[in-house]
């Protein structure tokens, strides 16, 4: 186990690696000149090109792509992210306290994803071809499709300004004020949680028929257990694996969908940074926060791996 | 039904349970798939009563649906008088104590997630029986009983090979003290050499614990080796039911007949002249009209594809469902050719 994870952990620094050149290339194809684009919000458009060279010398802009980016890689190992050429701050520090928040959005999207998606897929399959099966293969059908930030201004027209429920957008930290903290997170989770719900219910449906059938389910029967041991313990148990892929899977979209919901909801977290960031073409923030994002991905994957071990005694980490 | 004068333990009185199809783009009904179709039979205490037939015919929908493992279409199963269909959820989840089932495949019947001693206790957790420390106690006895080692009951299924698989299968259906077992194809899946060894434990725990056998399959030379009575099964029907040496001296049913010839038998003094059937089994969803077997039976007369023949008796203990059986107890008939 141990020598897996090490190995696990190192396969996923080459792919950090990758992913950081890929992104530190892929930034810099874009169309435009960042400098120019300082130059333009500033209002500084009379400055001299001798001043545009010193800007281009100060963010090491003018050295060769292959300098800058063994440069930043240096920096990264130092745990410094660069320096955003707009605000001049340390993008570390913005990315470590935007972070908490959209970790905190998503946390609780999969949770409840995971939590109302497994029993409505365990409901359908143990209901196969009734109507409250239809019912729920047509509501994750949409689930699956629906987008994210067109659902997002529903909720927010439905429950923020007819009905006056919650706030339509806006953050407040659960330490300065818990009750608002959940009113406004309730739209944006919901939001975010119905693409994992959906993908959650589905498969643990596809699952369940195929476990619901297997003589050690009728052999539970037999045994004389009840019902919903024989469900839970039983059949839901030997079905996880394709489930546990299949959150695993979803978290990606979450942190994608977080990109929306964030602009949406006006939620300050790292999602609403990288929109930001790529339309001002701040190459310090997006390499750091896709940097960050990667590695989140990278971990979360090794996380439902072990989680394999823990569904199927069988399975075997070398 | 079976000319013995004790009570019997199990009765099962035309019982039916047929699948529903549907079929076509708007899911319409069509025929339903009648895996066992009006079948009655009478299973006495301490016997060992085997049902034999080709796959599909329906004989291990009989085991599933007797012990409410598939709910039935119409019929009674009564164990010692009771109805089982007339019982509630937890009713029949405590008249399982009484009954048990040991599946074919020793791979899937066993739950991969769980460690043998908890699939071997679980039953006697479900039922509260005992402390834990008993239960455990028990675990290791019935793993000393079937064959198997006390010290593996820590690890997991697939830890073990398909014939040790298999004892732990009996030893969990064991842990309840059942009256009952029902061996669905229990030895189909092992190797010839553990099948012997599996068949021996059986005997032996039928011996020792006074247990009654539902044997259910398709290989007659272990069913002549474990039976007291056999059941033939042709399309959902039982079309023979006899003492088992009766009924492999001198089957009453053309079917049985056939079945008995393709039955292996080294010393060429003893072989049988191998009957091949015309046609494929008909389709349990639009079954032959009059007799089910008539369209591949060599003896078949005009009037069998009109008239459904009635199971009877012909001498005592020896049923049969044909118009004109191949013997009458003793006699051998005569058949028009």
């Amino acid at each position: 186990m141990t020598t897996f994870i090490i190995r696990r952990l190192l396969e996923s620094l080459v792919t950090l690696l990758l992913v950081s050149m890929i992104i530190f290339l892929a930034i810099r194809l874009l169309p435009g000149d960042p400098i120019q684009t300082v130059i333009a919000q500033s209002d500084l458009s009379g400055m001299s090109a001798e001043k545009i060279a010193e800007l281009r010398h100060q963010y090491g802009l003018d050295k060769p792509i292959y300098l800058q980016y063994v440069d930043w890689l240096g920096g990264v190992l130092h745990g410094d992210l660069g320096t955003s050429i707009f605000t001049n701050t340390p993008v570390a520090d913005e990315i470590f306290r935007r972070l908490p928040i959209t970790f905190t959005v998503g946390i609780w999207a999969i949770l409840l994803g995971t939590v109302v998606g497994i029993p409505l897929g365990v409901i359908s399959a143990n209901r196969r071809g009734k109507k409250i099966d239809h019912l729920i293969v047509f509501l994750t059908n949409i689930g699956i499709t629906v987008p994210v930030f067109w659902l997002g201004l529903i909720l927010m027209l439905v429950f923020g300004l007819y009905l006056r429920w919650v706030p339509v957008m806006g953050y407040t930290s659960p330490f300065e004020d818990l009750v608002m903290h959940l009113r406004q997170l309730a739209m944006p989770v919901i939001c975010l949680a119905i693409y994992p719900m959906a993908a959650a219910a589905r498969q643990t449906r596809s699952s369940m028929l195929e476990v619901l059938h297997q003589d050690y389910v009728r052999t539970a029967r037999a045994k004389g257990l009840k019902e919903n041991v024989v469900i839970y313990k039983h059949a839901l148990k030997n079905g996880l694996i394709p489930v546990i892929t299949t959150i695993g899977l979803s978290i990606p979209v979450t942190v994608g969908g977080s990109t929306v919901i964030e602009t949406v909801f006006n939620i300050p977290g790292m999602g609403r940074l990288a929109v930001n960031a790529v339309q001002s073409q701040d190459y310090a923030y997006v390499q750091g926060i896709i940097l960050i994002i990667a590695l989140m991905v990278l971990l979360t994957n090794l996380l439902v791996d072990l989680a394999y071990g823990w569904a199927d005694p069988r399975i075997r980490y070398r | 039904m079976n000319g013995t004068e004790n009570k019997p333990l199990v009765s099962i009185q035309h019982l039916s349970k047929f699948f529903p199809v549907k079929k076509g783009l708007f899911r319409k009904q069509g025929n339903p798939v009648k895996a066992v179709n009006d079948l009655s039979l009478d299973i006495y205490d301490g016997e060992t009563l085997a049902i034999v037939g080709e796959s599909g015919c329906g004989k291990s929908t009989v085991g599933r649906t007797m012990l409410r493992l598939l709910e039935p279409t119409a019929g009674k199963v009564l164990y010692e008088d009771k109805d089982l269909f007339a019982l509630n959820g937890e009713q029949m989840r405590q008249m399982r104590q009484h009954m048990q089932i040991i599946f074919q495949d020793p791979f899937g019947s066993l739950n991969p997630r769980l460690r043998v001693k908890d699939i071997i206790a679980e039953p006697l957790v479900a039922h509260k029986v005992g402390s834990r420390s008993e239960r455990m106690k028990r675990v290791k006895e019935l793993m000393e009983v079937v064959g198997l080692n006390a010290e593996q009951a820590d690890r997991y299924p697939h830890e073990f090979s398909g014939g040790q698989r298999q004892r732990i299968s009996i030893a969990r259906a064991l842990s309840l003290n059942p009256k009952l077992i029902v061996c669905d194809e229990a030895v189909s899946a092992l190797d010839v050499s553990i099948q012997s060894q599996v068949l021996n434990l059986l005997e032996d725990l039928q011996q020792q614990f006074g247990l009654t056998y539902l044997f259910i399959s398709h290989n007659l030379s272990v069913v002549h080796h474990l039976a007291d009575r056999v059941g033939v099964m042709y399309l959902g029907k039982l079309v023979e039911l006899s003492g088992v040496e009766e009924l492999y001296r001198r089957p009453a049913h053309p079917y049985t007949e056939a079945l008995l010839s393709a039955i292996p038998e080294p010393r060429p003094e003893h072989r049988r002249d191998r009957i091949v059937l015309q046609g494929d089994v008909p389709s349990p969803a639009n079954p032959p009209s009059g007799c089910p077997f008539h369209v591949r039976c060599p003896h078949a007369q005009p009037d069998c594809g009109q008239n459904v023949p009635e199971f009877r008796e012909i001498a005592p203990g020896r049923w049969v469902a044909c118009h004109y059986p191949l013997t009458t107890g003793s006699v051998e008939a005569v058949h028009i050719q």
